[in-house]
């Protein structure tokens, strides 16, 4: 029987590992987001060097991983390379399950290794394997199928790996795991490849004590049903995440080449209905959910100089890599967008931070700030996917020269370099996320802990405000935010995805966490959801973030939002009432 | 044959919850019990829900390219001890070779001459009525010929325990497939 309060921690510059048992910190902070943040804490030196050997990875798990559907998330944690601070992203797929049926509600990595390494956790077994004959495999695809020969447990095992740009430590490189799903944001793909730590592999099938066994059963059997006969669920199940484009595009919030636009008739030909009809070609579902949501296109492409003969891909895609790769850089054809994806997919970066990056540098390149020397010359153009492509492998080599150096270090860093901050669509550093409804989506951006759209989804609230006479006020909509952002702690702390927040509602959490032996009422758990929430906060200001010094980017007050344009002062009230709250609760 | 019989095994719950026995109630003795409805051993009580049994019928795979992979049928087999996570489970999902070619259920596919009884050193595993495999946990020494007699290894291993996991075709697992390619039907000569 596995006990979530087991913590793997891993040392690669020792070559050696030890499993503590945490049951206070597991007990008090539950799991996932709220565990992540004290280890983070604990383990990760002031001020250390984000690709140093100091900065830990932490994987954490939740009570309700293994026991309850939409239970499938695991959440890392680490000090980012992108904005150097609060590094937090989530990923599905299997690697919540193995972590948790290996025996584990968390497992953190520290050290270096000198020579390629990859980890191999099968229940209490660790191994350090020479990963030297891997190293340099740039496609994680293909990382994928080697260590998958290599590894035991299929079907009961998770392989995080990292492709060539992990590799080359670009700063938003991801962590892929099961070919589709990935740690995406904030860079812990380069915190790898800086470790020399090419894959993760985790297995394990050991089940989960529960003492009322038929309590068990029925709530189980409750939130089954709920999931399978949600509209929601059935939304992300048929069309997925891409469902958005069409109301997004109507609403006029998706930004279109660098938000010069948030509306265009063009967005049809790159709509989630059109995918599905001409090109979806499986659905896969994260283990333990039952909603599967992951949406693959089949790709087929004819052979050039061999006729007849096809090659059939299958690209993921999403909602966000669609407004990334797609709107934000004026691709409007599926093909185009599906070519372009596939190889973000296979260098393993994050297609958010990508998309943005190369349409900040589109328009720089359009406006001269850049020029043919500095893209080697690429002619970036809006919707000239094959060109963004031969771009992308530049950023991920990210060696060529000086200019896709700095494309490798984000939109913020290369707007510092090159000017065009103006149009640099990065908040705290991170790139932005595809919904420009009105001020709240921004000021989520700007005050959330990692400034994720995901944290306090203020694209909800300026939805739900559209037809009132006037925004709530800065104080009332800073609240709001917060409130939201402290709920989703303990969403992340459980860890359920944040899908199914509309079927773990408040008493469901206390009903489910009760099972597992711990007594919250909707009351604590609020409470623990901001104390969770100030906790990354203080992380944050310990590694130097500061409010006031938020860049705002001029671009996002030009473009009108479904609001109409935005208004500075309203957007800087209410982030400041935000960061206010801290002091008060 | 005898007529199908039907036991209702505990009136105190819902209504939907008994055991259709078509054949052999004899059968139907405290250790097959334990082994089907594990957590019900010794309380007399059945604490699945919407469970028929019946000793003719047998767990079927459907159009496995529906499957996503979403393995709520590993977690439900687990879920007739009453417990989380997978240690006991008798089925498995797995990928082709990555998600990107879809999915393999591996599943016990009641073979009418089971190759796992017949390695069995200890005679801990006896025919079931409709094909597979009873087994006896305590005739069961652990040894794991079974494992690898399984032609499409669908005889897992519970380490906790140090038994096989063995398919009883209770259909549990039908309850919690999203997208119906997991059938309780009945066994057709093969």
């Amino acid at each position: 029987m596995t006990s979530l309060s087991k913590i793997l921690f891993i040392d690669l510059s020792k070559r050696n590992f030890r499993v503590e048992n945490r049951e206070d910190l597991f007990k008090k902070l539950l799991g996932g987001t709220g565990v992540a943040t004290k280890l983070l804490l604990e383990h990760c030196p002031e001020n250390a060097d984000p690709l140093g050997p100091d900065n830990p990875i932490i994987f954490a798990v939740g009570p309700l991983t293994g026991l309850f559907p939409l239970a499938s998330k695991t959440v890392s944690m680490f000090k980012s390379p992108l904005t150097g601070n609060l590094g937090e992203s989530h990923a599905g797929g299997r690697s919540a399950i193995a972590i948790r049926s290996a025996g584990y509600g968390a497992i953190v990595i520290t050290g270096s290794s000198e020579t390629p390494v990859y980890l191999a956790v099968h229940g209490g077994d660790v191994h350090f394997r020479d990963a030297s004959g891997i190293w340099g495999i740039v496609n994680s695809v293909t990382v994928g199928r080697v260590v998958r020969e290599l590894e035991k447990g299929p079907g009961i095992r998770s392989v995080m790996r990292i492709g060539g740009a992990g590799e080359n430590l670009v700063s938003y490189a991801c962590v892929t795991s099961e070919t589709y799903r990935h740690f995406g944001r904030l860079g812990l793909g380069a915190v790898f490849g800086s470790k020399k730590l090419k894959a993760l592999v985790v297995s394990g099938d050991e089940s989960i004590d529960v003492e009322d066994k038929r309590r068990y059963r029925q709530v189980y059997d409750e939130i089954f049903e709920k999931a399978v006969e949600s509209p929601l669920m059935k939304k992300y199940h048929n069309i997925g995440t891409a469902s958005n484009v069409m109301p997004l595009n109507e609403l006029k919030a998706i930004p279109i080449m660098n938000l010069k636009m948030a509306s265009s008739p063009d967005v049809e030909g790159i709509s989630g209905e059109r995918l599905v009809e001409g090109y979806l070609g499986r659905r896969v579902a994260c283990a333990h959910c039952p909603v599967a949501c992951v949406h693959i296109a089949a790709l087929r492409e004819s052979y050039e100089r061999e006729p007849y003969f096809y090659k059939t891909s299958m690209i993921s895609y999403d909602y966000e890599p669609v407004y990334s790769l797609g709107t934000m850089l004026g691709i409007f054809k599926i093909e185009g967008f599906l070519k372009l994806m596939d190889e973000v997919e296979a260098w393993g970066m994050d297609a958010m931070s990508t998309g943005v990056t190369l349409a900040w540098a589109t328009e720089a390149y359009e406006k001269r700030l850049i020029t043919n020397e500095d893209t080697l010359g690429l002619k970036l153009r809006w919707g000239d996917y094959q060109t963004y492509i031969k771009a992308v492998e530049l950023i991920a080599r990210a060696r060529a020269n000086e200019f896709y150096k700095a494309l490798a270090k984000g939109v913020e860093h290369a707007s510092s370099c090159y000017g065009g901050k103006d149009f640099a669509l990065s908040f705290g550093s991170n790139e932005m996320p595809g919904y420009h409804t009105g001020p709240m989506c921004h000021a989520g951006y700007l005050t959330s802990s990692r400034h994720s759209h995901l944290d306090s989804a203020g694209y909800s609230l300026d939805q739900k405000t559209l037809n009132l006479e006037k925004l709530p006020e800065p104080k009332e909509a800073a609240k709001e935010l917060f409130k939201e952002e402290s709920w989703r702690q303990i969403l992340t702390s459980l860890v359920v995805c944040l899908f199914a927040r509309g079927i773990y509602e408040k008493d469901v959490v206390s009903i489910t966490l009760e099972i597992n032996g711990i007594r919250l009422n909707s009351e604590e758990l609020e409470k623990l959801g901001s104390q969770i929430l100030a906790m990354k906060h203080e992380f944050k200001l310990r590694e130097g973030f500061d409010p006031k010094k938020l860049r705002i980017p001029g671009r996002i007050l030009e473009t009108e939002t479904p609001h109409g344009k935005i208004d500075e002062t309203y957007l800087k009230k209410t982030v400041n009432n935000f960061f206010q709250l801290f002091s008060q609760s | 044959m005898d007529p199908p019989t039907r036991v209702r095994i505990s009136p105190g719950l819902p209504s939907f919850l008994y055991v259709q026995v078509l054949e052999c109630p004899q059968l139907l003795n405290d250790d097959v019990f334990a082994h089907v409805f594990p957590s019900s051993h010794g309380e007399k009580e059945l604490r699945a829900p919407s469970l028929i049994i019946s000793y003719m019928k047998r767990l079927t795979i459907g159009d496995v390219q529906r499957c996503v992979g979403c393995q709520l049928c590993m977690f439900a087999c687990n879920r007739r001890y009453g417990n989380g996570g997978l240690s006991k489970s008798a089925i498995r999902v797995r990928s082709v070779g990555g998600f990107e070619r879809g999915f393999v259920v591996i599943a016990c596919r009641a073979c009418a001459d089971p190759p796992c009884m017949k390695v069995c050193p200890t005679d801990a595993l006896s025919l079931r009525k409709g094909g597979g495999v009873v087994l006896h946990q305590s005739k069961c020494i652990g040894c794991r010929l079974c494992l690898d007699a399984c032609p499409v290894r669908s005889v897992f291993w519970d380490d906790e325990a140090n038994k096989p996991n063995i398919c009883v075709h209770c259909g549990y697992c039908t309850g919690y497939c999203p997208y119906d390619i997991l059938e309780l039907k009945e066994a057709e000569a093969r």
